[in-house]
């Protein structure tokens, strides 16, 4: 029944614009008329009236600024006109007793009765934003003043002050509820990893928002050109999300793009260029130092002095730095790295309109450039990052009540990089390399140290990509969008019908250029020719060849549309304000990655009622209901409601006499959302079989194996989503006329049936085993956000603080049951790590000290002794607990700042984050020499080692191998508090005077500087807190330092 | 006007549906995705004989390797280890390996085997219960298969019986009793299946092959295509195996290795010593010897050419004495390829042989070279010696890359004395031979040999017999003969007649996984704690060479030995999942 509904109002919608529009013209028949003749309509109906002619200047009240493209109208009428480029304006009207309206996006609109004047100049006040400014909700706009939901939205402002190429970058620090953690700075790969109120789920990647740009859902915002983006909306609770269903439950980011508006075309030319530099780099030991504790390691660990591996000959030599080819002490980081790389971000737009068509066209070039030094080897293997971008948003008005609206959006991504030459990784061979392999290049030759005068393998800085070739790859996007809005005013005020279509292409081209070059390993000539006696010359010795840069490519392709159909309606009837939505879509995306040749299908419909009575009670109800394929016929539609209520007390007749309160809003909202990320599709077939996988070789000499056939995943019929009981509650208050504006929420989120496998079926059943819907998380936390903003004659300032808090906890894992009750996951937070407790360094007189549980290895001292939990005088599994945070902070915090003084303005975000660890892991953090005993070793390891004498003061173990399984255990010792308070963006403006720009024509000139992450202040020091601290490093963060000039015509 | 308005909405409305291409336009319900429909079910792969042979095959990918072989939970042995480094015939100089992190430095313990893929034998992750379970699925569902007769099905059916069979028996020797697993469970049941004690798994396991063995032919008949499945020998092997296993002191003996719980339930021992338990060993031993000699179809490889039979007994497939081989590839790849670890993994020192095991090989003229009319030289001591040495351990001046392998330190195979791989003066030679192609060629893991069940049963007739009968000489010496070794001197005592069998083993079955379960059969604890020792060969100018002996780094059980070392641990949370294990004593 609810399918046949379902399908039903699919049909309908869809079906119903040829019904519609038909109608809709003939009955605006006359309008089209009056519109497309406006001379025509004046002169008949005012041939006996006496014409007067007004005219003036518009300005802003606040800078003086004037104003052109501002609509003016006559009262009740259709004809109008609009500021030209010196803000002034002349306007013919019947009558000087008519009253004008000067409306302006952004400005407080101002209704102005001519009373006989014929000059009229007016001033217009900015859109404060204590005012009712539109959000951008869930299929729609909102006045902030109506909503009981809980949004957060950033402006384009907000979103320029950052150089970041990354959208994604720009919004740290300015909304609540917001987490990121950006962990690389490579160009083209810098996007964060974003969360709406941490984590809801049992996983990370079963926690990511929801993305919809335009009104549509689309992969990544990352990639826009945050010139392009008009705002960007972050709807947080259930009543915001629960009309996108089973998508909806981790939260959603909204963001609109331009558009165009009625009015003089506007060219805007923003230009910039600058300077990336790593935020922290990774310091390793020299040669000398490394050979030094090498050596007090093995000792250390009892090897008999004569056996050391480096002999006193290689230290002198590295001390005095004798032989830098043999001997080499190579800073590798440094060599590898330039200390800068050049940034250019350029764009421009053009936008207009005249009264029927309006336009926004933008075109914008990226460039990044990576930090690693080009050798002369042909080509260009760095990291680079180019981006191409161009939109154009088109609105036209086909008749007075139909909006036909066309997105055509893409983009261009070139990305380059350096083939890697075996499967470790770039960054990880990188860190892995030893000061003493090799000098780098000489003469041309990459010189790399054998075996023979320094023993045992060694990791050489260039080994993982000098002279492999690049990767070079170009992703092309594009979007399509084609929208219809008609006004069904014929029908009832305020009723419209909109359709979308909409068509996404992602394609990408991978060049793989793969070359080899050779390698030269250095000896003393003496030591090749044992005749050249005493000849110590050095001569080389080649192997490999250089190859020539072959060329192989590989496509990836994705594509996806979406088919929206949608009533509307608002009205109000004296005191009641309605508004309902009705909405039905479709999105078909394909080539997904399992099952590629079966496309993905979701279909949803969406209704929404709001109510008011005079803006004091307000009442929304909500709804999601979606189809799924994921799930077994029967099982596939899931039906998500939310409700909202809002008081604003403000608005009662006993608070009107409450001079310094501005506006004070009660919301509180109630719902059920889902979330299908990560489930698998068609879990629910019955159990699957691979009838040709893997094989066995019998026989003596037989080169075939006998294919094999095995039992795949066991199928799972009730599969379904997991739902989410989300409440909100939140205040929202202004006072001291409006420049103090509060808002604060609190919510609690209980998510279930949660997607995971039982982890306490006994191991003989050794089944792929199937996901079930058991998990069950409790997440809860709190926003806070105060504003103050206060104009103080030509002084503007503003000082924005938010504030965020969230945490979750496991509720239920079927997790196997623990010796010790602190050994249980559940009831701690997703992520949480577990480790052995750091008690403090054994000392001499400890090895005699029967009281010291038994380590289970003898201990010398130096080595980290552990606490004992469970009290049985045995250090083993059963003596780890919870330690650290999560890798995501539970606290986000961000202060935004800045003033306008005349020409000047200025602007600061500094962003912060507590509650948040990073466990040291792995190479090269944690483990001196590597887990092989032959790679790197950290400064701080050599400096901070335990020694006799240093034992007061040391934060590393002491330098030994055979102690490395009890040191290197995951404890508290290795953890890091990675809280840090970041000068996120940075930005000072100068706008040149009007007097200036006249001369040139130009309607506006700015010139700013600004720059990003340019101050960290963090307990972490020896990388950076947001980066990667296990094995698997990525490319390092950066700041950025940058130059601007923005033009308008 | 009007017009062109309609005209554009039939156009915009017709882009929608160009849109979607050649879908058709649906909404609701009918807009969703059918499912796949050609899944492969049980019900497919039962309906085909080939496919259900597949499955067969499927499950003998779940058998052993005893080297290692690439990163993941069944091929990755001890984290690239080997188990020989567990005993004292060699020692691991690959600091990251499970050897040294978990082993020798004593890190071991019942918690890491909930997590750690580097340990010995991993109960959730060696493949075993993968392997039982595609038997048991395979044995519930073959008979339904049409197109195969039902003396095909009982074949195969017997086939996945011994792949069951030979996974419990490593169980067993790793672990003692164990729960006994009698189908392929489903996610969704009561798993209440305890413990058994050690005597029911060994007895329940000796059923397993006992119900295998009529189906089997003897010998595969088209071996150059079939070899490596599983016969009639190959099970009745495996029972010999598993019976002198469990009458070893270990299990048969009147007091349990160590007090415990799991003791205390007899999963650990028998509850008592009953010398009948060597019978049935001996017994299961010569009735495959008596087979073997009735048809002919295995032999030990003996062309008269020692040390070349040898290698071809151990490596070559298709040889006449391989009773179980398993497989993990055709051949080997390259040194450096990450498909087969091995060969890197000798280069960072996994094989490093110790001293000792060198002393344990007799001269050629079969004399150990402690007897003083052995001929054996101090500052010779690599001539003349069993020429089994040379194809399982690299000495010093021994033929090699068609030279001589310069173990010295600063020769070429050892040019640092802390060169990890000869770190001991020896390296591995055994399934590494010159490290040349030949080292590629087909590749196969002897988990079997004839010459063990030789063995086997003169052990068991000597203890059956409270010494040595001319029949257990007889088996001693077949082996010892084709080594060219000659045979052992008469009128040994048990105790001798038992060392002399065990050194057998040792020297014939190096780094082929049966000395670590030798000693702890035979709680050799003197073995753990005693001093393992190195060969440190300096060359001195006039060419000749000076021998040093030096001690190996210590292991943490040679000064905190327990008994507890014999039998690995359960994993804590396997046993948490109360389904009725009980950990092994000391964990």
């Amino acid at each position: 029944m609810k399918k046949f509904f379902l399908s039903l109002t699919g049909i309908a919608l869809l079906l119903s614009p040829a019904i519609i529009l038909g109608q809709g013209h003939n009955l605006s028949n006359s309008r089209v008329a009056a519109v497309d003749n406006p001379i025509d309509l004046i002169t008949l109906n005012d041939v006996e009236a006496q014409l007067e002619t007004v005219s003036g200047q518009v300005t802003d009240s606040e800078t003086q600024e004037l104003l052109p493209g501002v609509n003016i109208s006559i009262q009740g009428t259709n004809s109008g006109t609009v500021t030209n480029l010196e803000g002034e304006y002349e306007l013919t009207v019947p009558s000087l007793q008519d009253t004008l309206v000067f409306s302006y996006i952004g400005y407080e609109p101002r209704l102005v009765p001519i009373n006989g004047r014929t000059t009229i100049n007016i001033s217009m006040d900015p859109q404060t934003i204590a005012g009712d400014e539109v959000v951008v909700v869930a299929y729609g706009q909102q006045s902030r003043a109506e909503v009981t939901g809980s949004v957060s939205s950033v402006t384009a402002e907000d979103i320029l002050r950052a150089p970041t190429s990354n959208l994604g970058n720009a919004l740290v620090g300015k909304v609540t509820g917001l987490s990121a953690i950006q962990r690389s700075g490579q160009p083209g790969a810098d996007e964060p990893n974003i969360f709406i109120r941490g984590f809801g789920s049992l996983t990370e990647g079963r926690s990511s928002p929801l993305i919809i740009v335009d009104g549509v859902e689309r992969r990544s915002f990352a990639q826009l050109d945050p010139n392009n983006v008009e705002s960007i909306s972050v709807l947080k609770d259930a009543s915001a999300t629960a009309v996108y269903g089973v998508r909806g439950a981790n939260g959603v980011i909204v963001i609109q793009t331009k558009r165009g508006r009625t009015g003089p075309v506007k060219i805007s030319l923003n230009l910039s260029s600058g300077f990336q530099q790593p935020t922290t780099l990774l310091e390793f030991a020299d040669s000398y130092t490394y050979a030094q504790r090498m050596n007090e390691a093995q000792l250390n660990d009892g090897i008999d002095p004569s056996l050391v591996r480096f002999s006193d000959e290689a230290l002198e030599a590295f001390r005095t730095n004798s032989d830098p080819i043999i001997y080499p002490n190579t800073d590798w980081v440094d060599y590898i790295m330039k200390p800068l790389a050049f940034q250019s971000n350029n764009n421009v737009n053009i936008s207009g309109g005249t009264e029927n068509v309006r336009f926004f066209i933008a075109a914008g070039y990226l460039r990044q450039d990576g930090l690693f030094r080009t050798f002369d080897d042909g080509y260009n293997n760095n990291f680079t990052f180019d981006r191409y971008n161009f939109r154009t948003n088109l609105d036209v008005d086909v008749t007075p009540s139909t909006v036909v609206s066309l997105t055509s959006a893409g983009r261009i991504e070139q990305r380059n990089s350096p083939q890697v030459r075996n499967s470790d990784g770039l960054w990880r061979q990188i860190y892995w390399s030893v000061p003493f392999s090799g000098p780098g290049i000489v003469d041309d030759k990459w010189v790399r140290n054998g075996n023979f005068y320094i023993t045992d393998e060694k990791k050489d800085g260039l080994q993982s990509f000098y002279g492999t070739g690049l990767t070079n790859s170009s992703r092309n996007v594009l979007n399509l969008d084609l929208g219809v809005k008609q006004n069904l005013d014929f029908i009832t005020d305020g009723l419209l019908f909109q359709l979308k279509g909409a068509y996404n292409t992602y394609y990408t081209q991978t060049k793989s250029r793969s070359t080899s070059t050779a390698e030269y390993e250095p000896f003393y000539k003496v030591d090749v020719d044992p005749t050249a006696v005493g000849d110590s010359t050095i001569v080389y010795k080649k192997s490999g060849d250089e190859g020539i840069l072959g060329y192989n490519e590989s496509y990836g392709r994705d594509r996806d549309w979406y088919l929206e159909a949608r009533v509307s309606y608002k009205g109000s009837f004296g005191s009641h304000s309605v508004g309902g939505l009705l909405l039905y879509n479709q999105r078909k995306n394909y080539y997904p990655a399992t099952f590629v040749s079966i496309p993905r299908g979701l279909v949803g419909t969406v209704g929404r009622l709001n109510y008011n009575y005079d803006r004091r009670y307000l009442f929304e109800a909500s709804m999601g209901y979606n189809g799924s394929e994921n799930f077994a016929e029967g099982r596939r539609f899931g039906f998500f409601p939310a409700v909202s209520a809002g008081w604003v007390l403000t608005n009662e007749k006993f608070m009107q006499d409450i001079e310094f309160l501005d506006h004070l809003k009660f919301r509180a909202s109630y719902g059920i959302v889902g979330n299908d990320l990560g489930v698998g599709r068609f879990l629910y077939l019955p159990g699957t079989y691979f009838a040709s996988a893997g094989g066995y070789n019998f026989g003596v000499d037989v080169p075939q194996n006998q294919t094999g056939a095995r039992e795949g995943q066991i199928g799972n019929p009730l599969v379904t989503w997991e739902s989410s009981t989300k409440q909100n509650y939140g205040i929202n208050l202004r006072i001291l006329d409006d420049r103090l504006d509060l808002s604060a929420d609190i919510f609690h989120e209980y998510r279930e049936d949660i997607l995971t496998t039982r982890n306490t079926v006994p191991s003989f059943v050794a089944a792929t085993l199937p996901a079930v819907n058991i998990g069950e998380v409790e997440n809860r936390g709190y926003e806070i956000e105060l504003k103050w903003r206060e104009q103080r004659g030509n002084f503007f300032y503003n000082i924005d603080t938010n504030f965020s808090f969230s945490r979750n906890e496991i509720i239920y894992m079927d997790e196997v049951p623990r010796s010790e009750d602190y050994l249980f996951r559940t009831g701690n937070s997703v992520g949480q790590r577990f480790g052995y407790v750091f008690d403090r360094f054994w000392t001499e007189s400890d090895l005699t000290d029967e009281s010291i549980p038994d380590h289970q290895y003898q201990a010398k001292p130096g080595d980290l002794m552990y606490k004992d939990l469970n009290g049985d005088n045995v250090i083993d599994t059963d003596d780890q607990r919870a330690i650290g945070f999560p890798e995501f902070p539970e606290y986000t915090f961000g202060v935004n700042m800045g003033f306008r003084y005349k020409n000047v303005d200025f602007a600061m975000v500094w962003a912060g984050a507590t509650n948040t660890s990073r466990l040291l892991g792995g190479e090269p953090y944690r483990i001196a020499f590597g887990s092989t005993g032959n790679r790197s070793l950290m400064q701080w390891h050599a400096d901070e080692r335990w020694t006799p004498e240093t034992a007061e003061t040391a934060t590393y173990p002491r330098l030994t191998f055979a102690g490395r399984t009890n040191n290197m255990k995951t404890s508290d010792f290795w953890m890091r508090d990675a809280s840090y308070i970041r000068l996120k963006n940075i930005k000072l403006g100068y706008n040149f005077p009007q007097s200036f720009l006249q001369k040139f024509g130009l309607r506006n000139l700015r010139a700013y500087v600004n720059g990003y992450n340019l101050l960290t202040f963090s307990k972490m020091d020896i990388a950076d807190p947001e980066s990667r601290t296990a094995s698997n490093s990525d490319y390092p963060i950066v700041k950025v330092y940058n130059l601007g000039i923005q033009i308008d015509f | 006007m009007k017009n062109t308005i309609i005209l554009f909405f039939i156009s915009l409305v017709g882009f929608l549906f160009v849109l979607q291409g050649c879908e058709d336009l649906s909404v609701g319900n009918d807009f969703l995705e059918k499912p796949p429909s050609v899944d492969v079910t049980q019900d497919s792969i039962f309906a085909k004989a080939e496919f259900a042979e597949r499955f067969l095959w499927g499950a003998y990918e779940s058998l052993p390797y005893g080297l290692p072989i690439t990163w993941g939970d069944r091929t990755d042995e001890m984290g690239m280890d080997i188990q020989a480094s567990l005993s004292d015939i060699n020692h691991s100089f690959l600091n990251w390996g499970g050897v040294n992190q978990l082993y020798y430095s004593g890190q071991y313990t019942s918690g890491v085997e909930n997590s750690n893929g580097k340990t010995k034998y991993s109960y959730n992750n060696s493949g075993a219960w993968d392997g039982i379970r595609d038997a048991h699925i395979f044995i519930e569902n073959v008979d339904r298969v049409p197109d195969m007769t039902a003396e095909q099905a009982s074949e195969l059916k017997a086939e996945a019986r011994m792949i069951k069979a030979l996974h419990y028996t490593d169980m067993f020797r790793h672990f003692g009793g164990l729960p006994w697993i009698d189908r392929a469970y489903t996610a969704n049941e009561d798993f209440n299946v305890p413990r058994m004690t050690s005597m029911a798994t060994m007895d329940s396991i000796v059923a397993t092959i006992d119900k295998a063995i009529p189906d089997l032919p003897f010998a595969i008949e088209d071996k150059l295509n079939w070899e490596g499945r599983f016969t009639q020998a190959a099970a009745m092997g495996l029972k010999a195996r598993v019976l002198l296993f469990g009458a070893s002191p270990l299990f048969n003996d009147n007091q349990p290795f160590m007090e415990g719980e799991a003791a205390d339930k007899m999963m650990v021992w028998h509850g008592g010593f009953d010398s009948n338990l060597w019978k049935r060993a001996a017994d299961a031993a010569k009735e495959l010897i008596d087979k073997v000699e009735q048809t002919g179809d295995y032999s030990l490889v003996n062309t008269g050419n020692p040390e070349q039979d040898f290698k071809t007994a151990y490596y070559d497939r298709g040889n006449s004495e391989l009773l179980i081989s398993t497989r993990a590839r055709y051949r080997a790849p390259g040194f450096w390829s990450g498909q087969f670890y091995f060969f890197q993994a000798t280069r960072y020192g996994i094989g490093a042989t110790t001293q000792n095991y060198v002393d344990m090989f007799p001269m050629m003229n079969g004399l150990s070279i402690t007897d003083p009319n052995s001929g054996y030289d101090p500052d010779n001591p690599y001539e003349n010696r069993d020429p089994r040495l040379y194809q399982t351990v690299l000495v010093n001046g021994a033929p090699y890359k068609n030279r001589q392998a310069e173990l010295w330190i600063g020769g070429r195979e050892r040019r640092n004395i802390n060169t990890n791989s000869t770190a001991s003066g020896y390296k591995l030679r055994k399934f590494i031979l010159d490290e040349n192609s030949a080292t590629q060629s087909v590749i196969q893991w002897p988990y079997l040999r004839l010459a063990e069940i030789y063995l086997t049963y003169a052990e068991a007739l000597n203890e059956f017999n409270d010494g040595p009968t001319p029949e257990a000489y007889l088996y001693v010496n077949k082996v010892r003969e084709r080594a060219g070794v000659g045979e052992l001197p008469q009128g040994l005592s048990k105790e001798e007649f038992r060392k002399a069998v065990l050194n057998e083993r040792a020297i014939e079955f190096g780094y082929e996984k049966v000395r670590w379960f030798d000693i702890v059969r035979w709680k050799m604890d003197q073995n753990f704690t005693k001093t393992l020792e190195g060969m440190n060969i300096r060359k001195q100018g006039d060419g000749s060479f000076t021998y040093e002996r030096f001690e190996l780094p210590s292991r943490y059980w040679q000064g905190n030995w327990s008994p507890k070392w014999y039998l690995s641990a359960f994993p804590p949370n396997e046993i948490n999942k109360g389904y009725g294990l009980v950990q092994n004593p000391g964990w």
